[in-house]
């Protein structure tokens, strides 16, 4: 390093401050030291926030997957058959109200087992209506006394 | 004439004169090279980890709130297809557990009923409510009759117009044997006509008779319709079944 150091006098100094263009370079450097604090600051809380985003975003993923487990965990899949049963009517439905060109009626899905035992169920419910009708009938006919 | 002042290594009078330190660096300050350099890497680093929060927003963002539909798998709920956002899937799972709440519980009490002998009063939304399986069971039934009318309308009206052309061409005919032959078809036509209608009236063709859907076959365990056997198809969908295959 070659060089020629002067020790500035405590005069100079004095008579330094008073020059503008000191002052105006100690300015300069202050705003720069402010702007370059701002820069660093947005960067680091930018940073900071896409941390988070990610963060929070991670946490919302994985707790969508922990409801969407706990919801399937009921019902079983007799009644889901079920309700895909209803579905598949519905768009066989759909597609039998469009222009139909062949020769053959369609053929009902197959019942799911569950909604078999629900019919049966039902048709049951439906005969034991109708025998208690004609049991209920009964007191209405004549009533035929055993001889003595 | 002056002499020029021997000025050292050619420093400016203004910089000479001045009352300020100077100092002339051979080559570039110490440590500033290394700086510059690290400033770069330091400003990829931040660069790539800013890049994979972003990315990690944008995946998370996508597979939950994901508007699209598979087409080729079938959805209970959506006619368009099976969801592929999670969003989404929550939501046709929740429509699911609703519509299949107390199907068990419902099935149970009409046994039940049936054991006392007395008529149930219990119901299932997802059977009888407006757009319930039995109110589709019966515009299915009503579709697959008219079906079956539009095909017995074409059978008959190829029919009729045969023997329309049959009986336009008799009319013009002056060959005895040609009428002779045409007089026959037009009365084949019309037999053929007739046994039509009235196999329609008795609906005695049994490839044009509509299975009633209550009457419908039962799903086999080898079914692989997700109506049927939806473990088997989506197992996923079941917790029980996704951790018995863990």
């Amino acid at each position: 390093m070659i060089g020629k150091v002067t020790s500035p006098p405590a005069e100079g100094a004095r008579h330094s401050l008073r020059d503008p263009g000191v002052v105006w370079r100690m300015v300069r450097i202050s705003v720069a030291w402010v702007a370059r604090s701002v820069v660093r600051l947005w960067v680091v809380g930018l940073l900071v926030a896409a941390a988070m985003g990610s963060g929070v975003a991670l946490n919302q993923m994985f707790q969508a997957r922990g409801q969407l487990e706990s919801l399937r965990a009921e019902p079983g899949p007799d009644a889901y058959a079920v309700v895909a049963y209803r579905r598949e009517l519905a768009r066989q439905i759909e597609t039998m109200g469009r222009n139909r060109t062949e020769e053959a009626v369609p053929q009902p899905p197959p019942r799911p087992q569950l909604l078999e035992e629900i019919d049966i169920a039902r048709q049951r419910n439906q005969q034991v209506v109708s025998q208690g009708s004609a049991v209920a009938s009964a007191p209405t006919m004549p009533v035929v006394n055993a001889p003595d | 004439m002056d002499e020029p002042e021997d000025t050292i290594d050619g420093l400016p009078d203004i910089v000479r004169n001045s009352d300020r330190p100077i100092i002339i660096y051979q080559g570039a300050p110490p440590n500033q090279m290394e700086q510059a350099a690290s400033n770069s890497l330091g400003l990829l680093s931040w660069l790539a980890l800013l890049s994979l929060c972003l990315f990690i927003i944008g995946a998370c963002f996508w597979n939950v709130w994901n508007p699209a539909h598979d087409p080729e798998q079938a959805s209970p709920i959506y006619a368009e297809g099976r969801p592929i956002g999670l969003a989404k899937q929550i939501e046709e799972r929740k429509q699911i557990n609703a519509l299949s709440a107390d199907l068990v519980t419902y099935i149970d009490r009409v046994r039940a009923d049936n054991f006392d002998r007395r008529r149930t009063r219990a119901t299932h939304p997802l059977l009888s409510n407006p757009g319930g399986v039995d109110e589709l069971r019966r515009a299915w039934d009503l579709k697959c009759q008219s079906v079956r009318d539009s095909i017995y309308d074409r059978r008959i009206g190829r029919l009729e117009a045969r023997l329309a052309e049959a009986q336009r061409q008799r009319a013009r005919q002056s060959n005895s044997l040609e009428a002779i032959r045409l007089d026959s078809e037009v009365q084949s036509l019309a037999r053929q006509r007739n046994d039509e209608l009235a196999r329609r009236r008795a609906d005695s063709d049994p490839a044009l008779r509509c299975t009633p859907s209550a009457l419908a076959t039962v799903c086999s365990k080898s079914n692989s319709e997700i109506w049927c056997n939806p473990d088997k198809v989506r197992p996923q969908e079941f917790v029980e079944k996704a951790t018995q295959r863990r």
